[in-house]
């Protein structure tokens, strides 16, 4: 499997958004691309090309599952593999985000300096 | 750039961050407060409510990344009791504004915004829904029967203070007057020497005949003699005690004699997603006097448990997406719920298909249609046994309370019941002053007897739907829900006076015991932990303050 370079980042708070793309990208090396909405990560993610995406699930207008839903529809990230962060992780909630056709779900509030690395074991997981 | 100079760079640039994230807080809580004024005037409240509930998830998303996880919990708790609030509004409730500003002005920001002015304990106002503080238990009726005018009364007096309404009058015929409603729950008969050679038969019968279902009987006398004993007993007596009287003692045997408190309705949820099929169910389960909550998608079924708390999952084998049997597999995986009977509901008649359902984790199998009275008498049985169980498991062997982890336990569900329905809860702890002295000098059976003592007092006078437990040696907790600081006092001030009027005996002496209080109440984004907290602070203060006192934080 290849390396992981480019992540595709949703989500629609400033302070957040600044943070998990400083930690991405000065602790885990990752080249990150971040949308501020569902919208716009629809309309802009296909041209950047992404490996991962990373979705915030609650967001204003389109939430993280609508955004994944619309993003999937384009044929470029079809199968490019996503995680959730979101606050309410619960077990029947997580085989939800799955079903969605997420990999994995992080839990927010997420630790910036272990986030890079936490990225990295997921990935390598997938087949 | 090398790794190090990453890692600085970093620091430094997450230092940054935190700082504007700061900056930006006090800036989001202004929005807040400027919200809470709008919410003050406007006519719809909804809108803004929504903005609240947005704001608060945005800092309980990013406080905790920012370094302020404390902030962030706090934040996530107000912002799960704010659907609450705003489903409440939306049919047409008033919006507990001043509390909410409260909660609000209580969110910390560390190190960048000074403290909040309100403090985070301040009791919300009582609401018009709120229950009363005592009394939707009825007090049990005693009668009293004592030739000796001045002994009954003291009697009457003594175990009043334990929460029964009793009633004296000096020979039997005149009791049908006192109690013109419904009997008494139980009759104490006082003899004095020169009565004990009343006739037996006739005992039994002039009760019967002032009362056709004769109450239990105690008889308390002044001799110890074998024919008396033998007298009574043939009357039906069920307790006998000699005077002095040891007030507790006789306490103590009538609450195993009448029983405590009325049992809380079962609590029954039907998985089915069949809306007619469960609507049914519940309203035949609803009829029998249980409580009853229905689930049709079966990926709700572990927040509803954590939330309802059912004794009782009656589920159809077949629905769709997740099968009963699937279902069960994942509740019987969480450890809390191994022990809550499961019924499976189905048309399948096949007895190897029912053993197969029966052996992925469920209890019983009701084949549909189902006698509705076969199907009460199923779901009673089941959780009554299980109650029994959890009941053994759950309480303290000397006083009947519940044990220490389990009074936290009740403590956690209330508070996410009141949460829920934006209510208040009062925490009370309850201390027994130099009660060392008291085993010391009197030894530990008589200081069981104390404890147990104060356990009945407790369970007389505080409701149904309050928890009780022995949290320590000597020491009590109740939760109340649904209760204003207010009342909580008046009702712990009773109980406080009532203790301190029991005599007790022991080696041919008498003496009394004080207790110190202390109470604290829920308040909106308030953790279980941090109301047991200041319980338990409010009772040190009582201690430091002197003792037998009540505290309120």
């Amino acid at each position: 499997m290849s390396t992981l370079q480019r992540i595709a980042y949703v989500e629609d708070e400033t302070d957040i958004q600044e943070v998990a793309k400083m930690a991405l990208e000065l602790v885990g090396g990752f080249s990150v691309a971040v949308f501020s909405s569902g919208q716009e990560a629809v309309e802009k993610m296909a041209a950047f090309a992404p490996q991962l995406i990373l979705l915030d699930v609650m967001m204003p207008g389109l939430d993280g599952p609508a955004t994944l839903k619309l993003l999937r529809e384009q044929e470029s990230l079809k199968d490019v593999p996503a995680i959730f962060m979101t606050a309410k992780v619960q077990t029947h909630e997580v085989s939800r985000y799955k079903e969605l056709g997420a990999v994995s779900v992080i839990a927010k509030p997420f630790d910036p300096m272990t986030l890079a690395d936490q990225l990295k074991g997921i990935w390598e997981t997938l087949p | 750039m090398t790794e190090n100079e990453d890692q600085r760079l970093f620091e430094s640039q997450m230092e940054l961050l935190r700082e504007g994230y700061r900056e930006k807080l006090g800036q989001q809580m202004d929005k807040m407060t400027g919200l809470l004024e709008n919410l003050e005037k406007s006519l719809d409240p909804l809108p803004a409510l929504e903005t609240l509930g947005h704001e608060l998830h945005k800092i309980a998303g990013g406080a905790g990344i920012f370094g302020m996880p404390e902030l962030g919990k706090k934040a996530r708790t107000l912002e799960i009791q704010m659907k609450g609030i705003r489903e409440r509004a939306a049919l047409g409730q008033e919006v507990p504004v001043s509390e909410l500003r409260t909660a609000i002005g209580a969110l910390h920001v560390p190190e960048s915004l000074p403290d909040p002015e309100a403090p985070l304990t301040s009791p919300l106002p009582e609401r018009s829904s709120g229950k009363a503080g005592a009394g939707d238990v009825e007090e049990p009726g005693l009668l009293i029967i004592d030739p000796d005018d001045k002994r009954g009364r003291e009697l009457v007096l003594a175990l009043r203070y334990f929460g029964y309404i009793p009633k004296h009058c000096a020979k039997l015929s005149s009791a049908a007057a006192l109690f013109p409603q419904r009997p008494p729950h139980a009759i104490l008969l006082s003899l004095s020497a020169s009565e004990n050679f009343f006739s037996v038969t006739a005992l039994a019968e002039e009760i019967r005949e002032v009362f056709p279902q004769p109450p239990p009987l105690m008889v308390l006398s002044d001799s110890l003699d074998f024919s008396t004993r033998l007298a009574v007993a043939r009357a039906g007596g069920q307790g006998f005690f000699i005077r002095p009287l040891d007030v507790p003692k006789v306490v103590d045997r009538l609450e195993q004699l009448i029983g405590r408190r009325e049992m809380a309705p079962y609590r029954v949820l039907i998985v089915d997603d069949e809306p007619m099929v469960a609507e049914h169910f519940c309203l035949v389960l609803q009829a029998a006097g249980m409580e009853v909550q229905r689930e049709e998608d079966a990926a709700r079924v572990l927040d509803m448990l954590s939330t309802f708390r059912p004794e009782l999952i009656l589920m159809d084998v077949h629905m769709e997406g997740c099968s009963g049997t699937e279902l069960a597999g994942i509740i019987r995986m969480e450890e809390e719920w191994v022990g809550i009977p499961i019924l499976y509901l189905s048309a399948e008649s096949k007895m190897e298909e029912q053993i197969r359902a029966l052996n992925s984790g469920g209890d019983d199998f009701l084949t549909k249609p189902v006698d509705d009275a076969y199907l009460v008498a199923s779901v009673s049985a089941h959780v009554s046994r299980a109650r029994r169980l959890a009941e053994l498991m759950a309480k303290d062997s000397l006083t009947g309370l519940l044990k220490h982890i389990r009074i936290k336990e009740a403590l956690e569900v209330e508070m996410s019941r009141s949460n829920r329905d934006g209510s208040t809860l009062c925490v009370v702890m309850l201390d027994l002053d130099h009660f060392k002295r008291v085993n010391d000098t009197w030894g530990h059976a008589t200081g069981d007897r104390v404890i147990k003592a104060l356990a009945h007092l407790l369970t007389r006078r505080l409701r149904r739907s309050d928890s009780i437990g022995r949290y320590g040696g000597e020491e009590f907790m109740a939760v109340l829900p649904g209760c204003t600081p207010e009342k909580a006092e008046i009702l712990m001030e009773e109980i406080r006076k009532n203790l301190k009027t029991i005599e007790f005996h022991a080696k041919e002496e008498v003496f009394n015991v004080t207790c110190s209080i202390g109470i604290a109440c829920s308040s909106l984004g308030s953790s279980p932990e941090e109301v047991l907290q200041a319980a338990d602070q409010a009772l040190y203060r009582a201690k430091e303050e002197g003792r037998d006192r009540i505290c309120i934080r």
